[in-house]
Protein backbone atom coordinates (compact mmCIF):
# COMPACT_ATOMS: atom_id res chain seq x y z
CA UNK A 1 0.00 0.00 0.00
CA UNK A 2 1.29 3.51 -0.81
CA UNK A 3 2.28 5.15 2.48
CA UNK A 4 0.95 8.21 2.38
CA UNK A 5 -2.77 6.15 2.35
CA UNK A 6 -1.49 4.85 4.94
CA UNK A 7 -0.84 7.87 7.08
CA UNK A 8 -3.85 9.19 5.96
CA UNK A 9 -5.41 6.19 7.31
CA UNK A 10 -3.89 6.66 10.73
CA UNK A 11 -4.63 9.88 11.06
CA UNK A 12 -8.48 9.84 9.71
CA UNK A 13 -8.96 7.07 12.71
CA UNK A 14 -6.96 9.07 15.22
CA UNK A 15 -9.35 12.17 14.56
CA UNK A 16 -12.10 9.75 14.36
CA UNK A 17 -11.12 7.80 17.54
CA UNK A 18 -10.90 11.36 19.46
CA UNK A 19 -14.67 12.26 18.22
CA UNK A 20 -15.92 9.20 19.55
CA UNK A 21 -14.40 9.59 23.03
CA UNK A 22 -15.61 13.24 22.69
CA UNK A 23 -19.05 12.05 22.35
CA UNK A 24 -18.45 9.33 25.16
CA UNK A 25 -17.46 12.73 27.83
CA UNK A 26 -20.40 14.26 26.83
CA UNK A 27 -22.98 11.53 26.78
CA UNK A 28 -24.10 11.85 23.58
CA UNK A 29 -22.37 8.03 22.73
CA UNK A 30 -22.83 5.02 25.64
CA UNK A 31 -19.81 3.21 26.28
CA UNK A 32 -21.26 0.22 23.98
CA UNK A 33 -21.38 2.86 21.04
CA UNK A 34 -17.24 3.49 22.64
CA UNK A 35 -16.56 0.23 22.38
CA UNK A 36 -17.75 -0.64 18.89
CA UNK A 37 -16.20 2.59 17.10
CA UNK A 38 -13.25 2.72 19.13
CA UNK A 39 -12.62 -0.99 18.28
CA UNK A 40 -13.52 -0.25 14.53
CA UNK A 41 -11.23 2.90 14.27
CA UNK A 42 -8.59 0.74 16.18
CA UNK A 43 -8.88 -1.81 13.43
CA UNK A 44 -8.10 0.71 10.32
CA UNK A 45 -4.96 2.01 12.24
CA UNK A 46 -4.07 -1.75 12.53
CA UNK A 47 -4.63 -2.28 9.43
CA UNK A 48 -3.17 1.04 7.85
CA UNK A 49 0.04 0.35 9.80
CA UNK A 50 0.29 -3.71 8.41
CA UNK A 51 -2.20 -3.69 5.53
CA UNK A 52 -0.16 -7.24 4.34
CA UNK A 53 -3.23 -8.83 6.57
CA UNK A 54 -6.01 -7.99 4.30
CA UNK A 55 -3.29 -8.79 0.99
CA UNK A 56 -3.68 -12.27 2.05
CA UNK A 57 -7.55 -12.27 2.51
CA UNK A 58 -7.94 -10.52 -0.24
CA UNK A 59 -5.96 -12.88 -2.70
CA UNK A 60 -7.70 -15.24 -1.53
CA UNK A 61 -11.16 -13.61 -2.79
CA UNK A 62 -9.38 -12.58 -5.85
CA UNK A 63 -9.29 -9.00 -5.06
CA UNK A 64 -6.05 -7.71 -6.60
CA UNK A 65 -5.62 -4.56 -5.34
CA UNK A 66 -5.72 -3.60 -0.97
CA UNK A 67 -7.35 -0.38 -2.08
CA UNK A 68 -9.72 -1.93 -3.47
CA UNK A 69 -10.44 -4.62 -0.70
CA UNK A 70 -10.71 -2.05 1.91
CA UNK A 71 -13.34 0.00 -0.30
CA UNK A 72 -15.16 -3.29 -1.19
CA UNK A 73 -15.42 -3.89 2.71
CA UNK A 74 -15.97 -0.24 3.60
CA UNK A 75 -18.88 -0.18 1.21
CA UNK A 76 -20.39 -3.62 2.57
CA UNK A 77 -20.07 -1.66 5.79
CA UNK A 78 -22.14 1.37 4.43
CA UNK A 79 -24.72 0.00 3.18
CA UNK A 80 -25.09 -2.46 6.63
CA UNK A 81 -24.87 0.62 8.24
CA UNK A 82 -27.57 2.26 6.43
CA UNK A 83 -29.87 -0.64 6.69
CA UNK A 84 -29.58 -0.69 10.46
CA UNK A 85 -30.56 2.90 10.39
CA UNK A 86 -33.39 3.20 7.86
CA UNK A 87 -35.05 0.26 10.17
CA UNK A 88 -34.56 2.32 13.33
CA UNK A 89 -35.78 5.35 11.96
CA UNK A 90 -38.59 3.69 11.09
CA UNK A 91 -39.04 2.42 14.15
CA UNK A 92 -38.80 5.33 16.24
CA UNK A 93 -41.27 6.88 13.73
CA UNK A 94 -43.90 4.83 14.31
CA UNK A 95 -43.71 5.13 18.10
CA UNK A 96 -43.58 8.63 17.57
CA UNK A 97 -46.90 8.66 15.73
CA UNK A 98 -48.52 6.30 17.99
CA UNK A 99 -47.59 8.54 21.35
CA UNK A 100 -48.38 11.66 19.38
CA UNK A 101 -52.12 9.58 18.39
CA UNK A 102 -52.49 8.59 22.07
CA UNK A 103 -52.28 12.24 23.30
CA UNK A 104 -54.62 13.66 20.65
CA UNK A 105 -57.44 11.10 21.85
CA UNK A 106 -56.24 11.22 25.18
CA UNK A 107 -57.28 14.80 25.48
CA UNK A 108 -60.59 14.31 23.81
CA UNK A 109 -61.50 11.89 26.56
CA UNK A 110 -60.45 14.50 29.16
CA UNK A 111 -63.18 16.89 27.40
CA UNK A 112 -65.57 14.25 27.34
CA UNK A 113 -65.61 13.27 31.12
CA UNK A 114 -65.48 16.86 31.81
CA UNK A 115 -69.23 16.89 29.95
CA UNK B 1 -79.94 3.31 14.99
CA UNK B 2 -79.78 6.87 13.25
CA UNK B 3 -76.57 6.73 10.68
CA UNK B 4 -73.82 8.66 12.50
CA UNK B 5 -71.99 10.50 9.65
CA UNK B 6 -67.93 11.69 10.32
CA UNK B 7 -66.84 14.60 8.34
CA UNK B 8 -62.75 14.16 8.76
CA UNK B 9 -60.62 17.54 8.40
CA UNK B 10 -57.08 17.45 8.94
CA UNK B 11 -56.32 21.16 8.92
CA UNK B 12 -52.37 22.74 9.28
CA UNK B 13 -52.61 26.34 9.82
CA UNK B 14 -55.70 26.80 8.36
CA UNK B 15 -57.12 29.41 10.87
CA UNK B 16 -57.92 31.30 8.04
CA UNK B 17 -60.42 29.11 6.77
CA UNK B 18 -61.37 26.49 9.00
CA UNK B 19 -64.13 28.53 10.51
CA UNK B 20 -66.01 29.18 7.28
CA UNK B 21 -65.65 25.93 6.17
CA UNK B 22 -67.11 24.81 9.87
CA UNK B 23 -69.69 26.95 9.02
CA UNK B 24 -71.22 25.97 5.81
CA UNK B 25 -70.87 22.34 6.46
CA UNK B 26 -73.38 22.95 9.78
CA UNK B 27 -75.78 24.90 7.29
CA UNK B 28 -75.56 21.75 4.67
CA UNK B 29 -76.47 19.53 8.10
CA UNK B 30 -79.27 21.80 8.95
CA UNK B 31 -80.35 22.43 5.46
CA UNK B 32 -80.58 19.09 4.62
CA UNK B 33 -81.18 17.84 7.77
CA UNK B 34 -78.41 15.34 8.04
CA UNK B 35 -76.56 14.43 11.27
CA UNK B 36 -73.46 15.88 9.71
CA UNK B 37 -70.61 15.34 12.82
CA UNK B 38 -67.79 17.44 12.23
CA UNK B 39 -64.11 16.01 13.10
CA UNK B 40 -61.04 18.49 13.02
CA UNK B 41 -57.89 16.89 13.30
CA UNK B 42 -55.17 19.66 14.01
CA UNK B 43 -51.77 18.20 12.85
CA UNK B 44 -49.71 20.54 15.01
CA UNK B 45 -50.37 23.88 13.63
CA UNK B 46 -48.62 26.82 14.57
CA UNK B 47 -51.31 29.51 14.46
CA UNK B 48 -54.96 29.39 16.06
CA UNK B 49 -56.09 26.67 14.25
CA UNK B 50 -57.39 24.45 17.07
CA UNK B 51 -59.55 27.43 18.84
CA UNK B 52 -60.78 28.20 16.21
CA UNK B 53 -62.43 25.24 15.04
CA UNK B 54 -63.40 24.50 18.68
CA UNK B 55 -65.04 28.22 19.04
CA UNK B 56 -66.44 26.93 15.49
CA UNK B 57 -68.35 24.34 17.39
CA UNK B 58 -66.42 21.83 15.45
CA UNK B 59 -67.88 18.45 17.33
CA UNK B 60 -64.33 16.93 17.85
CA UNK B 61 -61.27 18.82 17.40
CA UNK B 62 -58.39 16.24 17.84
CA UNK B 63 -55.03 17.49 18.59
CA UNK B 64 -50.90 16.37 17.47
CA UNK B 65 -48.64 17.70 19.01
CA UNK B 66 -46.41 17.39 16.40
CA UNK B 67 -46.87 17.66 12.76
CA UNK B 68 -47.26 14.15 11.34
CA UNK B 69 -48.79 14.96 7.77
CA UNK B 70 -52.31 14.70 6.22
CA UNK B 71 -51.88 10.71 5.93
CA UNK B 72 -51.45 10.77 9.76
CA UNK B 73 -53.70 12.95 10.51
CA UNK B 74 -56.59 11.58 8.46
CA UNK B 75 -55.66 8.12 9.86
CA UNK B 76 -56.20 9.95 13.21
CA UNK B 77 -59.44 11.22 12.30
CA UNK B 78 -60.60 7.99 10.59
CA UNK B 79 -59.46 5.40 13.56
CA UNK B 80 -61.47 7.90 16.05
CA UNK B 81 -64.25 7.93 13.83
CA UNK B 82 -64.26 3.89 13.27
CA UNK B 83 -63.73 3.44 17.31
CA UNK B 84 -66.90 5.62 17.78
CA UNK B 85 -68.88 3.81 15.41
CA UNK B 86 -70.09 6.16 12.71
CA UNK B 87 -71.19 4.45 9.93
CA UNK B 88 -70.10 7.19 6.61
CA UNK B 89 -66.82 8.76 6.65
CA UNK B 90 -66.11 11.80 4.69
CA UNK B 91 -62.80 12.95 4.27
CA UNK B 92 -62.02 16.70 3.16
CA UNK B 93 -59.99 19.37 3.28
CA UNK B 94 -60.13 22.13 5.94
CA UNK B 95 -58.50 24.78 3.69
CA UNK B 96 -62.11 25.65 1.43
CA UNK B 97 -60.59 23.66 -1.75
CA UNK B 98 -63.98 21.50 -1.16
CA UNK B 99 -67.56 22.69 -1.02
CA UNK B 100 -69.27 21.13 2.06
CA UNK B 101 -72.54 21.87 -0.42
CA UNK B 102 -71.38 18.73 -2.22
CA UNK B 103 -71.59 16.49 0.52
CA UNK B 104 -75.18 15.63 0.09
CA UNK B 105 -74.24 14.71 -3.87
CA UNK B 106 -71.81 12.44 -2.32
CA UNK B 107 -74.24 10.88 0.60
CA UNK B 108 -76.39 10.14 -2.22
CA UNK B 109 -73.75 8.55 -4.46
CA UNK B 110 -73.17 6.06 -1.84
CA UNK B 111 -76.08 4.62 -1.36
CA UNK B 112 -75.38 1.63 -3.49
CA UNK B 113 -71.60 1.59 -3.67
CA UNK B 114 -69.15 1.39 -0.98
CA UNK B 115 -66.41 4.30 -1.82
CA UNK B 116 -67.72 7.68 -3.86
CA UNK B 117 -64.35 9.98 -5.32
CA UNK B 118 -64.53 13.35 -6.10
CA UNK B 119 -63.06 14.54 -8.98
CA UNK B 120 -61.73 18.13 -9.98
CA UNK B 121 -63.17 19.55 -13.16
CA UNK B 122 -61.47 21.47 -15.55
CA UNK B 123 -63.99 23.97 -14.63
CA UNK B 124 -61.71 25.97 -12.20
CA UNK B 125 -58.04 26.77 -12.19
CA UNK B 126 -55.15 24.93 -10.67
CA UNK B 127 -51.66 25.54 -11.00
CA UNK B 128 -49.90 24.14 -14.51
CA UNK B 129 -47.40 21.92 -12.17
CA UNK B 130 -49.94 20.46 -10.25
CA UNK B 131 -51.95 19.87 -13.33
CA UNK B 132 -49.40 18.06 -14.83
CA UNK B 133 -48.19 16.03 -11.70
CA UNK B 134 -52.11 15.26 -10.88
CA UNK B 135 -52.50 13.71 -14.75
CA UNK B 136 -49.79 11.49 -14.55
CA UNK B 137 -50.29 10.09 -11.00
CA UNK B 138 -53.84 9.37 -12.48
CA UNK B 139 -52.42 8.05 -15.48
CA UNK B 140 -49.83 6.16 -13.56
CA UNK B 141 -52.51 4.32 -11.17
CA UNK B 142 -54.78 3.24 -14.23
CA UNK B 143 -51.37 1.66 -15.45
CA UNK B 144 -49.98 0.48 -12.46
CA UNK B 145 -53.03 -0.90 -10.67
CA UNK B 146 -55.71 -1.16 -13.18
CA UNK B 147 -57.69 1.51 -11.60
CA UNK B 148 -60.22 4.17 -13.76
CA UNK B 149 -60.33 6.54 -11.10
CA UNK B 150 -60.21 9.98 -13.42
CA UNK B 151 -58.75 12.36 -10.32
CA UNK B 152 -56.22 10.23 -7.84
CA UNK B 153 -55.14 12.77 -5.99
CA UNK B 154 -58.36 14.44 -4.83
CA UNK B 155 -58.68 14.56 -0.99
CA UNK B 156 -62.81 14.92 -1.26
CA UNK B 157 -64.05 11.66 -0.91
CA UNK B 158 -66.67 8.92 1.03
CA UNK B 159 -66.73 5.68 1.97
CA UNK B 160 -68.81 3.36 4.44
CA UNK B 161 -67.46 2.42 8.00
CA UNK B 162 -67.02 -1.46 7.10
CA UNK B 163 -64.87 -1.11 3.94
CA UNK B 164 -62.41 1.49 6.19
CA UNK B 165 -60.10 -1.81 7.51
CA UNK B 166 -59.34 -2.35 3.93
CA UNK B 167 -59.11 0.60 3.29
CA UNK B 168 -56.28 1.99 5.68
CA UNK B 169 -53.47 3.14 4.55
CA UNK B 170 -49.92 3.51 5.36
CA UNK B 171 -48.69 6.56 4.26
CA UNK B 172 -48.12 9.55 6.33
CA UNK B 173 -48.34 12.67 3.90
CA UNK B 174 -49.77 12.68 0.50
CA UNK B 175 -49.80 9.38 -1.11
CA UNK B 176 -52.42 8.25 1.05
CA UNK B 177 -54.98 9.02 -1.80
CA UNK B 178 -53.11 6.76 -4.23
CA UNK B 179 -52.80 4.62 -1.29
CA UNK B 180 -56.56 4.31 -0.46
CA UNK B 181 -56.99 4.20 -4.19
CA UNK B 182 -54.68 0.98 -4.52
CA UNK B 183 -56.55 -0.93 -1.42
CA UNK B 184 -59.86 -0.04 -2.53
CA UNK B 185 -59.50 -3.46 -5.08
CA UNK B 186 -62.33 -5.23 -5.45
CA UNK B 187 -65.14 -2.55 -3.92
CA UNK B 188 -67.56 -0.85 -6.03
CA UNK B 189 -67.48 2.43 -6.35
CA UNK B 190 -68.44 6.13 -8.09
CA UNK B 191 -67.34 9.13 -9.22
CA UNK B 192 -68.63 12.51 -8.98
CA UNK B 193 -67.53 16.02 -10.18
CA UNK B 194 -66.38 18.40 -8.02
CA UNK B 195 -65.19 22.58 -7.98
CA UNK B 196 -61.63 22.64 -8.39
CA UNK B 197 -60.40 25.54 -6.13
CA UNK B 198 -57.41 26.54 -5.61
CA UNK B 199 -56.37 29.02 -2.94
CA UNK B 200 -52.66 29.11 -1.53
CA UNK B 201 -50.57 27.92 -4.89
CA UNK B 202 -47.65 26.95 -1.74
CA UNK B 203 -49.41 24.41 0.04
CA UNK B 204 -50.68 20.81 -1.21
CA UNK B 205 -48.95 18.44 -2.87
CA UNK B 206 -45.60 19.66 -4.78
CA UNK B 207 -43.29 17.75 -7.40
CA UNK B 208 -41.16 16.64 -4.46
CA UNK B 209 -44.78 15.22 -2.87
CA UNK B 210 -44.80 13.59 -6.47
CA UNK B 211 -41.96 11.47 -6.70
CA UNK B 212 -42.28 10.68 -3.38
CA UNK B 213 -46.26 9.13 -4.31
CA UNK B 214 -44.20 7.44 -7.31
CA UNK B 215 -41.44 5.71 -5.22
CA UNK B 216 -44.16 4.46 -3.16
CA UNK B 217 -46.38 3.56 -5.71
CA UNK B 218 -43.89 0.96 -7.09
CA UNK B 219 -43.78 -0.24 -3.55
CA UNK B 220 -47.20 -0.99 -3.75
CA UNK B 221 -46.92 -2.70 -6.76
CA UNK B 222 -44.11 -5.03 -5.46
CA UNK B 223 -45.96 -5.74 -3.02
CA UNK B 224 -48.98 -6.47 -4.96
CA UNK B 225 -47.46 -8.86 -7.03
CA UNK B 226 -45.71 -10.84 -4.03
CA UNK B 227 -49.56 -10.98 -2.95
CA UNK B 228 -49.23 -8.92 0.46
CA UNK B 229 -52.05 -5.87 -0.91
Amino acid sequence: MVLGIQILGILFALAMFYLTFHGFKRNQTSKQGLALWGGIWLIVIILSIFPQIISGVGGKLSVTGTIDFLTLIGFAFFLVLMFYLHQKVNKTENKLEKLVRTIAYKEVDKKEKKK
Amino acid sequence: MAKKIAVIMPAWNEEKHISEVIKRIKHVSLKNKLDLEIIVIDDGSADNTSKIAKESKADVVLRHIINLGKGNAARTGCDFAYKEKYNIFILMDSDGQHEPEDIPRFLEALKNTDIVYGYRTSEGKSPFLMSVGNWGLTWLVRIMFGAKIRDTQSGFRTFRRNVYKQLRWESKLYGMETEMIVNAKGLKYKEIPIKTIYLDNYKGTTPIHGIKILIQMIKWKAIQLLGGK
